[in-house]
């Protein structure tokens, strides 16, 4: 399909590899985040004369773009509610929940390494280890990953990520970012989602990992990050149907609890 | 001059302790709250396992937990955040009745589908200004189970707990909704939100006897 389309699609396609793998206000992650910064304006000190309670820190988004990421959202949604929304209905409907189990379970294998390294690049020695026994177990026993032999022996792991990474290093979240046809991020966990593709031996793989620059043809790489994209957004419908259908503005909610839930991951 | 320092110093002393003392009185005792929250959670799992209950009963049963637990009138300044200031006394009154309203219509009826097993409180910690309760929830398997952390406090009538936000997964309940209707108001103004807020509360209302009602013939049909 990519060469039927020529060189047009093929831009368009190696935008979508390098910001698939949807990570929407509470997937699983596969980006990077943003600090937890406390916020005098949003604080309840300020306007609460009675109350002891102060809640919980109170979000700063930087949001310098909102313009353009409104309209980069609005667009995301279309394209979301005419095409990969069905897609993701229909493989819920279609496919069996074993098969669909096993193809997640092949995607987390394989994201598996990203999270050891960056354990250990945050110094979390239980969990990069954690997260390399489960690489292992699964990669043989498990069959490739399709079985998550090491989660049902209570071998567990977090994830981790570049963007993660980045934060413990004290680098900050930087300008919220709506990415086109990926959804919300912000500069620091863009930043990491290149470097992840980049040290990739599977995708675009700029350390030559193996020795040269493409281990897989474009059509694999194309087709597994598709498959992946549909995976993670079968996993959010329910979500992202209760936010369309209870927010009275879908975007800041979707910036709050994108911003939240990375600080939430980075501070675990 | 070593009389008026040690003089300050049990001033300060005594101060802090006053200070202490005030939150420990507020928030109640660590093991009520516990068990408040241990209800609460047990409660919904009940509520929502149980296949003798009709929709309609599941539903009614929902709203009036929350109702009796949240704090609505405190997450409605909350939630407003600098716009509370500003509101008039007769928009804060009518904010607070109606939050209360669309809080109970919008997340009762979310939890009749919810299939959980088990409910299980993992750690409790006295955060001087409320309680933080960590739990999960364990749906059937092989669903993961649900991270929701609560923050408790005693009510001010002394009468029971009430629940200040949920925290799912690292997303509070009551920051996004600050967040989202500030956005809001500050687009269309106070009087222009509460209107929709009410459209919205009178849509909820009618889906949700809608649906239990049309679900309800449907078995009537069936018999």
């Amino acid at each position: 399909m990519v060469n039927i389309l020529g060189p047009a699609c093929k831009f368009f396609v190696a935008v979508l590899l390098l910001v698939a793998q949807p990570n929407f206000a509470f997937g699983q992650d596969t980006t990077p985040i943003s600090n937890p910064v406390s916020s005098k304006e949003n604080s309840l000190e300020e306007y609460e004369d009675e109350e002891d309670f102060e809640g919980p820190d109170a979000v700063a988004v930087s949001d310098p773009f909102e313009k353009v990421n409104r309209k980069i959202f609005n667009f995301n949604e279309v394209v979301d509610k005419y095409f990969v929304e069905h897609v993701a209905r229909g493989y819920r409907n279609y496919i069996p929940e074993g098969t669909r189990r096993s193809i997640r379970n092949f995607f987390d294998n394989l994201y598996l390494p990203f999270v050891t390294l960056n354990s250990a690049l945050q110094g979390k020695s239980e969990n990069t280890m954690s997260s390399f026994s489960t690489f292992l177990i699964n990669s043989t026993i498990g069959i490739g990953g399709l079985f998550d032999v090491a989660g049902k022996k209570g071998i567990s792991y977090q994830e981790e990520d570049f963007g993660q990474t980045f934060a413990k290093y004290n680098i900050g979240q930087g300008p919220y970012l709506i990415l086109p046809l990926y959804g919300p991020s912000n500069l620091r966990d863009l930043t990491g989602l290149v470097t992840e593709n980049a040290v990739n031996p599977l995708s675009y793989n700029a350390l030559k990992i193996g020795g040269r620059r493409e281990l897989l043809e474009d059509n694999i790489i194309f087709g597994k990050t598709a498959i992946s994209g549909i995976d993670q957004r079968e996993e959010l419908l329910d979500i992202v149907d209760n936010i369309r259908k209870d927010s009275f503005d879908p975007y800041v909610t979707i910036r709050s609890a994108y911003t939240q839930r990375r600080n939430f991951q980075i501070s675990n | 001059m070593k009389k008026i320092i040690s003089n300050i110093c049990l001033i300060v002393t005594a101060m802090f302790l006053a200070v202490n003392n005030s939150y420990a009185e507020n928030i109640g005792d660590e093991k009520e709250a516990e068990s408040f929250i241990n209800d609460f959670g047990n409660k919904i799992i009940k509520i929502t396992g149980n296949e003798k209950y009709n929709p309609d009963k599941k539903v009614n049963d929902l709203i009036s937990l929350i109702d009796t637990a949240i704090d609505a009138d405190w997450i409605a300044k909350f939630v407003l955040g600098r716009h509370y200031r500003t509101a008039s006394a007769e928009q804060k009154e009518q904010f607070k009745k109606l939050y209360r309203e669309f809080m109970i219509n919008t997340y009762g009826p979310k939890f009749r589908n919810y299939k959980g097993e088990r409910f299980e409180i993992k750690s409790v910690a006295n955060q001087n200004k409320y309680f933080a309760i960590k739990s999960f929830f364990y749906p059937k398997k092989p669903d993961p189970a649900v991270s929701i952390e609560f923050r408790v406090k005693k009510r001010s009538d002394s009468n029971g707990y009430l629940i200040l936000d949920i925290i799912a997964e690292g997303v509070s309940l009551i920051e996004t909704q600050r967040s989202e209707f500030g956005s809001v108001i500050a687009t269309d103004g106070m009087d222009k939100f509460m209107q929709n807020l009410q459209e919205r509360i009178k849509r909820l209302k009618a889906e949700n006897s809608g649906e239990t009602g049309a679900k309800a013939s449907a078995t009537a049909k069936k018999k």
